[in-house]
C-alpha cells in the first residue's frame, strides 16, 4: 500500500473520527443537561419533602457550620434562614457545656437547643453524620422535634395523675376527717348542755346577789343557789368545760392539719425544680395517705434533717405516695385479717452528694420472677383495681429522668422490702428541668 | 472495551510494525463496528479480540507474548490519563495495594461504563503480594505486561509464580508477586 493511499485513509478515518466525537460531545452534552435537570428536579423535590417535615432539619458541613436548613427548623428557632446559614452549630445544639459530636450517631435525646434571638426550646434530638468515600466526615444532619407542648402535656398528665390519687384517697381522708369532728361534736354536745346548765347557776347567783343588795333574804338566795348547784353538777362542769373545749379545739386541730396537708399535696405545684423541704414532703404525704396504712401497720419515720432539695416537690410527694400505698398493701397481704400489724419505716438521710430516701415495709417481698420488671409500665402483681402498674414506671421516671437520680430497691421473700430514692442535692446534678 | 484501548492499540501497532501494517489490519479484520473507533466511546469486546488476532496472525506472534507487549506499551499512557493517583505511590506493590480500591474507583468516575478487572492483593510479605486477577475478557498476560511497565516506572523489577490461571479452568488469575529495586538487581 503506498504511503499517500495510508495517508488518505488516515486522513478519511481522523474526518470521521471527528466527525464522531463531535456526535459524542452533543450526546454528552445532552446527557449532562439531562442529568443536570434530574438533579435540579430531585434536589427541588427533596427540598419540598424536607419543607412539609414538622420536625427541623438543619445540615452542617464537616467545619460544623449550617449548609442549609429546612422551614421548620426557621420555625422552631424564631429566625430566617440566613440566620442559621452560615453559623456554627454549636450556638444551637450546644446546651451548656454538653455540645453534640458532629461525627456521632445519636438518637431521640431530649435536651435544650437555643434560639439565636435567645431563649431555648426542648427537643427530641437525633443527629446523623455522613462520611465520604475516604471516610472522612463530609457532613452532619441534625433532626430536632418540638417537645414543647408535650412537655405541657407531661406536666399536666403528671398533674392528672396526682389528682386521681388524691381521688382515691378521698375517702380515706374523708373517714380520718370524720373521727375528730366526731369528737368535736360530742364536745359541742356537752357544752351546749353544759352551758344551760351554767345559765341556771348563773342565774341562782345573781338572786344570791340581788338579795344581798336590797337586804333580803340572802340565807334563802343561798340555799337556792347551792340547790341549783348540786343539781346542775357544778364542779362536774368546771373540771369538764375546759377538757371538752380542749378536745374540740384538738379536733379543729386536726382537721386542719388532714386539710391543710391534702391541699399541699394536691397543689399542682412549681413545674421548674425549686429548693424543697423533703422532710416536711414526706411528713404530710404520710397524712394524706394514712387511711391506707392505718389499719394493718405503724410508721416509724427517722428524718435525717436534709436541706434543701433541688426537685419537683409535688413529683417526689407522688413517688413517696405511691411506695407507702405499695408497702401498706405488701403488709396487708402477708398480715392478711390475722390482725397482727406491720411496719412501714420511712429514713431520710444526706450521702455524699445525695439526697437519701428509703421506705422500707415488712411485707411479703416483691417475687422473684416480679423484680426484674417492676419499674415496666403496666406490670402490676396486685389485684385488678388495686394497682394499674403505673406507680412505680412514674416513680422511675420522675427520679431518673427528671431528677437525674436513681431509685433502686432490696427485697427478701417474706421478710420486706425497702425501696432507695437518691436525689442530687446540687441543681448541676439535674438533668432535665420540666 | 473503552475506544481509548482500541485508540492505544493502534498506536502500539503502529509504532511497532509501522502505518501500512495497520491499514492491512484493518482490512483484513471484520469488525461489528461501523466505523473510527474514539477514546470516550465504548465498542464490543469482540472487535479487539479480531483486531489482536488479525495481528498476531500477519506478525506470526504468540498471543500471550503480544498482549504482554501490548500491556507494557500501554501502562505509560493510561498511567498519564490519571497523573496525579498514580503519582501518589513509591512503588509498585503501593500501586497495586491501591488498584481496586481507589484507582478503578477513579476510572469508572471518568468513564461510567467502563468495565474494570477485579484486582485482590493478599500482603504476603514486605516485598510480596498475591495477586487475584478476575476479569470476563481473561487477559491476564495484559496485566502483566502492565506490571512488567508499572516496575520499569518504578525503577523496580517484579517476578512472578502463576499459581492458577482462568485459562486453565480456574476461576481466577493468582500471581505471587516478588517485587526487587533495580539497584538491588545491578547489586
Amino acid at each position: 500500500m503506498e504511503e499517500v493511499e495510508v495517508l488518505r485513509r488516515q486522513l478519511e478515518r481522523a474526518r470521521r473520527e471527528v466527525s464522531a466525537l463531535e456526535q459524542l460531545v452533543e450526546e454528552n452534552a445532552r446527557t449532562l443537561y439531562t442529568a443536570q435537570e434530574d438533579q435540579r428536579q430531585t434536589a427541588t423535590f427533596l427540598m419540598r419533602v424536607l419543607g412539609t417535615m414538622s420536625s427541623a432539619v438543619f445540615v452542617a458541613d464537616s467545619e460544623g457550620i449550617f449548609t442549609s436548613v429546612n422551614p421548620s427548623a426557621c420555625e422552631l428557632l424564631h429566625c430566617w434562614e440566613d440566620e442559621l446559614v452560615g453559623k456554627p452549630a454549636t450556638g444551637v445544639f450546644c446546651d451548656g457545656e454538653q455540645c453534640p459530636d458532629p461525627g456521632q450517631d445519636s438518637e431521640n435525646i431530649e435536651r435544650n437547643i437555643t434560639r439565636p434571638g435567645g431563649g431555648k426550646v426542648p427537643v427530641l434530638f437525633s443527629s446523623t453524620p455522613l462520611f465520604g468515600d475516604d471516610g472522612k466526615l463530609q457532613s452532619t444532619v441534625y433532626v430536632a422535634a418540638d417537645l414543647t407542648h408535650q412537655k405541657k402535656l407531661e406536666v399536666q398528665l403528671r398533674h392528672s395523675q396526682k389528682l386521681e390519687s388524691v381521688g382515691q384517697l378521698a375517702a380515706g381522708v374523708a373517714h380520718e376527717i370524720n373521727t375528730p369532728i366526731q369528737f368535736v361534736g360530742d364536745s359541742l354536745v356537752f357544752l351546749e348542755e353544759a352551758f344551760v346548765d351554767l345559765s341556771k347557776s348563773i342565774d341562782a347567783g345573781r338572786a344570791v346577789a340581788g338579795a344581798a343588795r336590797s337586804a333580803g333574804d340572802v340565807v334563802a338566795a343561798a340555799a337556792a343557789f347551792e340547790a341549783v348547784a348540786d343539781e346542775v353538777d357544778i364542779e362536774f362542769l368546771v373540771e369538764e368545760i375546759p377538757t371538752a373545749i380542749a378536745r374540740a379545739l384538738d379536733g379543729i386541730a386536726r382537721v386542719s392539719r388532714i386539710v391543710r396537708a391534702m391541699k399541699s399535696f394536691a397543689h399542682p405545684g412549681q413545674v421548674e425544680l425549686a429548693p424543697a423541704d423533703l422532710d416536711s414532703a414526706i411528713d404530710t404525704t404520710l397524712i394524706v395517705a394514712r387511711n391506707e396504712y392505718r389499719y394493718v401497720a405503724d410508721v416509724v419515720t427517722h428524718f435525717g434533717g436534709l436541706p434543701s432539695v433541688y426537685c419537683n416537690i409535688g413529683d417526689i410527694n407522688q413517688v413517696v405516695l405511691n411506695l407507702i400505698v405499695n408497702a401498706a398493701h405488701a403488709i396487708e397481704g402477708k398480715v392478711g385479717s390475722s390482725g397482727e400489724r406491720g411496719t412501714i419505716t420511712v429514713e431520710t438521710e444526706v450521702r455524699g452528694e445525695h439526697a437519701l430516701i428509703r421506705v422500707s415495709d415488712t411485707g411479703t417481698g416483691i417475687p422473684a420472677a416480679a423484680r426484674g420488671r417492676v419499674f415496666d409500665p403496666f406490670f402490676t402483681t396486685k389485684d385488678v383495681g388495686k394497682g394499674t402498674g403505673q406507680g412505680l414506671s412514674l416513680a422511675h421516671n420522675i427520679i431518673v429522668e427528671r431528677h437525674g437520680g436513681s431509685i433502686t430497691f432490696e427485697t427478701v421473700d417474706d421478710e420486706g422490702t425497702t425501696f432507695e430514692i437518691a436525689l442530687p442535692l446540687g441543681r448541676a446534678e439535674v438533668k432535665h428541668a420540666a | 472495551m473503552k475506544g481509548v484501548i482500541f485508540k492505544q492499540f493502534e498506536a502500539f501497532i503502529v509504532e511497532r510494525f509501522g502505518d501500512q501494517v495497520f491499514e492491512q489490519i484493518l482490512d483484513r479484520t471484520t469488525l461489528e463496528t461501523q466505523g473510527p473507533f474514539v477514546g470516550p466511546a465504548t465498542y464490543p469486546d469482540s472487535d479487539l479480540f479480531a483486531l489482536v488476532a488479525t495481528a498476531i496472525e500477519m506478525a506470526g506472534l504468540e498471543l500471550d507474548a503480544a498482549l504482554f507487549a501490548f500491556g507494557d506499551f500501554l501502562y505509560e499512557r493510561l498511567a498519564a490519563s490519571i497523573p496525579g493517583i498514580v503519582a501518589a505511590h513509591s512503588d509498585v506493590r503501593s500501586l497495586l495495594l491501591a488498584l481496586d480500591r481507589v484507582i478503578h474507583v477513579e476510572v469508572r468516575k471518568l468513564m461510567t461504563d467502563a468495565e474494570t478487572p477485579r484486582i485482590a492483593c493478599e500482603e504476603t510479605g514486605p516485598d510480596s503480594l498475591r495477586v487475584t486477577y478476575r476479569s470476563s475478557r481473561k487477559l491476564c498476560p495484559l496485566f502483566l505486561g502492565l506490571l512488567n511497565a508499572a516496575a520499569r516506572s518504578f525503577g523496580q523489577r517484579v517476578q512472578h509464580d502463576e499459581l492458577a490461571c482462568m485459562h486453565r479452568g480456574a476461576d481466577a488469575c493468582v500471581f505471587e508477586l516478588r517485587f526487587s529495586s533495580a539497584a538491588a538487581i545491578a547489586a
